[in-house]
């Protein structure tokens, strides 16, 4: 998971500005047609790092700074708000509670 | 710097494009941007590209060839004089003279060229535009989706992320395409299209309005004759623009047909009402691929901060209208349909050549990706079950692999088989390339085997399976799934595109003598008529509508030339009282020649 991170040059308590201003900064530097195999390896830690299922599995059981329920509730009703999920999601997600 | 030309090749026109100055420009000959996508030989066998190609399509359909892309991927042949030509040859024909084109404009020789096809078109599809490229002696550098590629002609460093939808409606394909654009990077969500849907099948539509109407008044089928259908097209299409801007096309075509010796006039109004109900329902498919191309970008409606219409065929009114409409907002119509896509791509040849234009491209794969396995969903075993490994909307180059297993005890022989498409049955996807690994050890199974899937920029799939147990591998390089030109073959259709271009000086018609009798039979159509009387009849109905024509044209022919054209006009009537099918013939062939060159100028 820390690979995903590491790969952009972040740390998993970065937020989604911070996500997606370092991503396209480094698409800039590796574009798909100068470096394919480097931009191949940064939008796939991109999106392993958007995936929300993946999102709520490291919140839960990865402890860092920002972990205490308020502000994980916070971040995932920002999230809420700005993606998707699919009601298979959402449902898994009751289930736990 | 090497140049690197960029080439809409589209259905009924086409451009080409270069960078100056750090902006794309179209190129032109005589001040004209377009040339239409239409290649025909001429009375004495020459080739024609372009113009005077398409002014010729009336007179002469049987040697003239347009639409070709609509062929282009599937194994068939047209023929043109003599010879059959693939699709991809055809093309070429045009790709050749575009790149003529360039090469006039910059005054040196273009070698590389970025080429366009709908995003929606699959592989096969790109690999028959690559080919026809190579054929017209162009090193094929990028093949990009035509959407993408008028996105690149759009400023990449909005104020604000912005959300960009792509409407391109063709002569003969459709495309939606979602982008978002954000500190010069331009990012495809989604992609969806048909690659048979377009402004050319709003031309059928209304002539078999047309020709429905005249069956009803005269009992006699227009589109049953080559020459009518190809005169009504002509026709209609020109009724289609009009309608565009006035609520009501007059159609008129004299001498179309005869019936009882008597020749038969068509003219028909057709309101603006009954044209948008004929386009409406292919219109409502357009609208269900935007729904989905929002669906798959995970996007509603109002979260789109633009909407980009790209293609001739959205000048049509009823296309602003439902549009706007389904999406809550004004569409955009500030770049030119026709030439946005061109100059996005000589944007993209751009970037590859190393010009700084200040953008980066992250496209998608617009298809699925996957492999055909035993399908155990509903409890037993059915052998068609397609298993994606890359999704479609994925970037690209993209690297996935899926796991799977062998079916049976000791199978030592895997089959893998690729697909693309969005089907469970893999008989309803379309096939990509096969192989077997083979040597598995003799285990009970399941023996797991890796699959890895890499697809690079240019659509070129790499497969590889893995034995997991033992590491053995077997990978392919898939990069069509068409059956490629064997080597001779293509060999063949080099010299036959040499050869055309051999005839003809350059691109641009260049008239025969005005009068020079041409004693060739150039009319062997390849419509065989069963009976003697129904080839005469039809020679007879065409001869009549050239007389029409050149009299029309005589009015305003200089002296000399319509002397000429009466003096023929004569000796065709004298023919046509004889009923002497060679003597039409021969004379017809004369006087089209002179209506074909006064009309072209």
């Amino acid at each position: 998971m820390s690979d995903a991170y590491d790969i952009l040059g972040l740390t998993s308590d970065c937020n989604e500005a911070e996500l997606r201003a370092r991503y396209l900064q480094l698409v800039r530097e590796s574009p798909p047609d100068r470096d394919p195999e480097r931009f191949a390896k940064i939008r796939a830690a991109y999106d392993e790092i958007r995936d929300p299922v993946a999102l709520v599995e490291r919140k839960l059981f990865i402890p860092s700074k920002t972990d205490t329920l308020e502000t994980l509730e916070k971040e995932l009703v920002e999230r809420l708000t700005s993606a998707k999920f699919s009601s298979a999601v959402l449902l898994s997600l009751a289930d736990d509670v | 710097m090497e140049v690197i030309i960029g080439i809409d090749l589209g259905t009924t026109n086409s451009e080409v494009a270069v960078i100056r100055s750090g902006s794309p420009v179209v190129l032109t000959d005589d001040g004209d941007p377009i040339l239409p996508s239409v290649v025909g030989l001429d009375p004495q066998g020459k080739l024609l590209v372009g113009r005077a190609a398409r002014n010729q399509y009336v007179l002469a359909p049987e040697r003239t060839i347009r639409s070709i892309k609509r062929k282009m991927g599937q194994d068939v042949t047209v023929e043109l004089g003599k010879e059959k030509y693939r699709p991809q040859e055809i093309s070429a024909i045009i790709l050749r003279a575009l790149k003529q084109r360039a090469e006039r404009a910059l005054g040196h020789e273009v070698k590389k060229a970025v080429i366009t096809v709908p995003a929606f078109f699959n592989e096969g599809q790109r690999e028959a535009t690559r080919e026809a490229g190579e054929l017209a002696g162009l090193e094929v550098v990028r093949i990009i989706n035509e959407p993408t590629a008028a996105i690149l002609t759009y400023d990449p460093n909005p104020p604000e992320m912005e959300r960009l939808l792509v409407y391109d409606l063709g002569g003969g394909t459709f495309d939606v395409s979602i982008a978002m654009v954000e500190s010069g990077v331009v990012e495809i969500l989604s992609s969806h299209g048909d690659t048979h849907l377009g402004g050319d099948d709003f031309d059928q539509r209304l002539l078999d309005l047309v020709c429905d109407r005249f069956q009803t008044e005269h009992g006699i089928d227009l589109r049953e004759s080559i020459r009518a259908r190809s005169r009504l097209l002509a026709a209609v299409e020109d009724a289609k623009k009009r309608l565009s801007s006035e609520p009501v096309a007059s159609i008129t075509e004299e001498f179309i047909a005869e019936k009882k010796g008597e020749p038969l006039h068509l003219s028909i109004e057709v309101m603006r009402e009954e044209y948008e109900s004929l386009i409406e329902p292919l219109l409502a498919k357009t609208l269900k691929c935007v729904d989905d191309a929002l669906t798959d970008a995970n996007l509603q409606a109002q979260q789109i901060d633009k909407v980009v219409l790209v293609g001739g065929a959205t000048r049509t009114p009823l296309v602003h209208h439902m549009l706007s409409t389904r999406l809550g907002r004004p569409v955009h119509c500030e770049i030119e349909p026709d030439l946005a896509v061109a100059m996005g791509a000589a944007v993209q040849g751009g970037l590859i050549s190393g010009v700084e234009v200040g953008t980066v491209l992250v496209d998608i794969t617009p298809h699925t990706l996957g492999i055909e396995v035993l399908d155990y969903s509903d409890g037993f075993p059915a052998p068609h079950g397609f298993s994606p490994i890359i999704e479609r909307n994925t970037p690209l180059p993209v690297s996935k692999t899926e796991i799977y297993s062998t079916s049976r005890d000791g199978q030592i022989v895997a089959s893998i088989r690729v697909f693309q498409g969005e089907e469970d049955d893999t008989r309803l996807n379309s096939l990509v390339g096969e192989f077997q690994i083979q040597g598995l050890a003799p285990v009970p199974y399941p023996n797991q085997i890796l699959v890895k899937l890499d697809l690079d920029l240019n659509g070129i799939l790499k497969v590889t399976a893995t034995e997991r147990a033992t590491g053995l591998a077997k990978h392919v390089v898939i990069e069509n799934m068409m059956e490629r030109f064997r080597k001779r073959e293509r060999v063949g259709a080099l010299d036959r595109i040499n050869e055309l271009f051999a005839d003809s000086d350059d691109d641009s018609f260049s008239p025969t003598k005005p009068g020079a009798l041409s004693i060739e039979a150039s009319f062997d159509s390849q419509k065989e008529e069963n009976s003697d009387d129904a080839e005469l009849r039809e020679t007879i109905e065409t001869a009549r509508s050239l007389i029409a024509k050149s009299e029309t044209l005589a009015a305003s022919a200089a002296g000399e030339d319509a002397a000429e054209m009466r003096g023929l006009v004569q000796d065709l009537q004298a023919a046509i009282s004889r009923n002497s099918i060679d003597d039409i013939r021969r004379v017809s062939a004369a006087l089209e020649d002179i209506v074909y060159y006064l009309s072209d100028v």
